[in-house]
């Protein structure tokens, strides 16, 4: 026989307010973990939503540059003049220390030529890096092969050019090019471009081996951006390695404000509850002064009787968090989904934070009843009648 | 024999508000080892108190207690628990067992409580009572009689040097009572016994019986 085997025979007598105390834990407990299950599930499916979205970081030449746009988001700027970057350059990249991360490395080349008596923005693009990096492109007709160009909508429509139409670009020289296909409208900048095989580009823009920007997607599920980009630059020394990932932090920020709040909630329910604990545990205590007061005549000391009524809270947290845990993740498994539009996946390396978080509350919860305890004087609780 | 138990100036006062009310008045007893003493009054004379203050469950007012000469006042609370656990056994008139505990349990609460190993100690104090088919009983299974010879298997199974036993029959028929008492006196041999009781019939196996009222000492009678 032990103090447990006491403190859990105790328990199991009052079963009507061990299962109140159970209750009021697991109902806390339930809603710290579903908020945490929720709300991580929410931040994986930002960030799969994330990177679905191009590039999250974009390198240029350290200079004096125009702003230029991807879609609705400043990606960096563009550079003019003579500042180019060496192609060669960017093989550099797959030495940094977090190459693993390094999804996509899409090299660009900006120039304006002209078509028909019109400037026109030509874009040299490695094809087989931008499908990877731009995924919701749809084009009716090819990416551009060598000899063609992949012309944005507005600029087709301008130009009235479809696929398979020849034209011909003017620059130094006259290049006669074929159409591969058309870009569907994106609502960006390209929408306006003439999209080029790079070497193509580099060849009509005069810029052999020289490239204006890249983009860089990293595969970024809580990896940090910032860290690679510094990294980049350490191993390209002239160049400047920007993370564009500010839209996604800044609803991450405001993931993590709905979480801090959720999680204020969650904790005056643990609080609320640790009170129902210390209330449940205090009439308990009253229930059973007599059987304090024998303990305490048989030789039960002072650490003995607070041991009990610390054990008891901490039986409770132990199984009133699991109980949690599992109603939480439930609950957060049945409504995520509508809350997040995320799939939730039970978090099973959560279990052992709540119950240790669910054990303390209770055995603080535990304190005042086992100082009531340690009160009870077995000649007043003992007296024959 | 030696000093076992002495009672020196004890008084035992409370305080009701504005009033002192005094249940124990310069109270002196010297018991000795191996003594079966009764102690005889009427109800609220102060019997009770002065068997919790022999017992340590309670503390003088003024005066002072010695167990085998030393003096419980200067004790640790470690040395007063050690005493609780080896030295002092109770018996209580409404038996005062853990309703949630089998006769075994309740019987081995002081060994548990003093981290002694059970060994075959519970099973030998429950055969000694009589009850060694009783083990596994809950108190709510037994009956009043079978309840006071767990109680005293309880207060024997740490071999203490005194049993302190507060009205034992009390709550028992005239039978069972007679049967608690036989047993109780069987086992005075090896121990300090100090019985509470309000009868005289149950005094007469006793070395002395203690009259006490208003408490006061007021005589003592050799057997």
């Amino acid at each position: 026989m032990s103090i447990i085997t006491i403190t859990v025979k105790d328990l199991t007598r009052r079963k009507a307010k061990l299962l109140l105390a159970l209750l009021s834990v697991a109902i806390a407990v339930s809603a710290f973990a579903a908020i945490t299950t929720i709300f991580s599930a929410a931040e994986d499916g930002l960030w799969d939503e994330a990177s679905k979205y191009g590039a999250n970081i974009i390198i240029k030449q350290k200079t004096d540059q125009v702003p230029l746009l991807a879609g609705s988001t400043t990606v960096g700027t563009l550079s003019t003049g003579d500042n180019y970057i060496n192609e060669s350059e960017l093989d550099l990249i797959w030495t940094i220390e977090y190459k693993a991360n390094i999804a996509v490395v899409a090299p660009k080349l900006y120039g304006i030529v002209e078509v028909n008596g019109t400037k026109a923005v030509l874009l040299g693009i490695n094809s087989t890096q931008e499908s990877r990096l731009k995924p919701w492109w749809k084009i009716d007709g090819e990416w551009p092969g060598e000899g063609e160009v992949l012309l944005g909508t507005d600029i087709a429509q301008a130009l009235q050019l479809g696929p398979g139409d020849i034209f011909t670009i003017n620059t130094h020289q006259m290049y006669e090019i074929t159409v591969s296909g058309v870009l569907e409208g994106t609502g960006a900048a390209e929408d306006a471009f003439m999209i080029m095989n790079l070497h193509d580009a580099q060849d009509v823009l005069e810029r052999p081996g020289l490239i204006s920007t890249a983009e860089v997607r990293a595969l970024c599920n809580n990896c940090p951006v910032e860290e690679i980009s510094r990294q980049i630059e350490g191993a390209l020394p002239s160049v400047e390695a920007r993370a564009i990932s500010q839209i996604v932090m800044g609803e991450m920020a405001m993931i993590a404000k709905t979480k801090s709040s959720a999680m204020a909630v969650a904790l005056v329910t643990l609080l609320v509850s640790a009170m129902t604990v210390a209330s449940t545990m205090l009439a308990a205590i009253n229930d059973k002064t007599k059987e304090i007061g024998i303990m305490r005549a048989v030789g039960a000391s002072d650490g003995q009787i607070t041991s009990m009524v610390m054990l008891e809270g901490t039986i409770i947290g132990f199984i009133g968090g699991i109980i949690g845990f599992i109603a939480g993740t439930v609950a957060a498994m049945l409504f995520g989904p509508m809350l997040f539009d995320s799939v939730v996946q039970p978090l099973y390396d959560l279990l052992p934070q709540v119950i240790v978080v669910s054990m303390v509350i209770c055995m603080m919860a535990a304190y005042l009843p086992a100082r009531r305890a340690l009160d009870i004087d077995p000649v007043e609780v003992l007296r024959d009648v | 024999m030696s000093d076992m138990l002495t009672l020196s100036g004890v008084t035992r006062s409370y305080d009701l508000g504005n009033e002192s009310i005094t249940i124990l008045d310069e109270t002196n007893l010297n018991i000795e080892s191996g003594e079966f003493i009764s102690i005889m009054g009427p109800s609220g004379s102060g019997k009770t108190t002065l068997l919790n203050i022999m017992g340590l469950l309670d503390t003088p007012t003024t005066g002072t207690v010695c167990i085998r000469g030393e003096d419980v006042a200067k004790m640790s609370k470690k040395e007063i628990i050690n005493h609780k656990r080896r030295t002092i056994g109770h018996v209580f008139q409404q038996f005062h067992l853990i309703p949630t505990l089998s006769a075994a349990e309740n019987v081995a609460l002081p060994m548990m409580f003093a981290n002694d190993k059970l060994d075959h100690h519970v099973e030998d104090a429950l055969e000694l009572v009589g009850l060694s088919h009783r083990l596994n009983h809950k108190p709510g299974e037994l009956s009043g009689g079978e309840q006071q010879r767990v109680a005293i298997a309880r207060a024997l199974v740490m071999r203490p040097d005194i049993i302190l036993a507060d009205e034992p029959t009390g709550a028992l028929d005239q039978k069972t009572g007679a049967t608690i008492l036989s047993l109780l006196e069987s086992v005075s041999d090896d121990v300090t016994l100090v019985m509470v009781t309000h009868s005289q019939a149950l005094t007469k196996s006793s070395d002395r019986v203690i009259h006490i009222e208003d408490g006061k000492i007021i005589g003592v009678t050799e057997i």
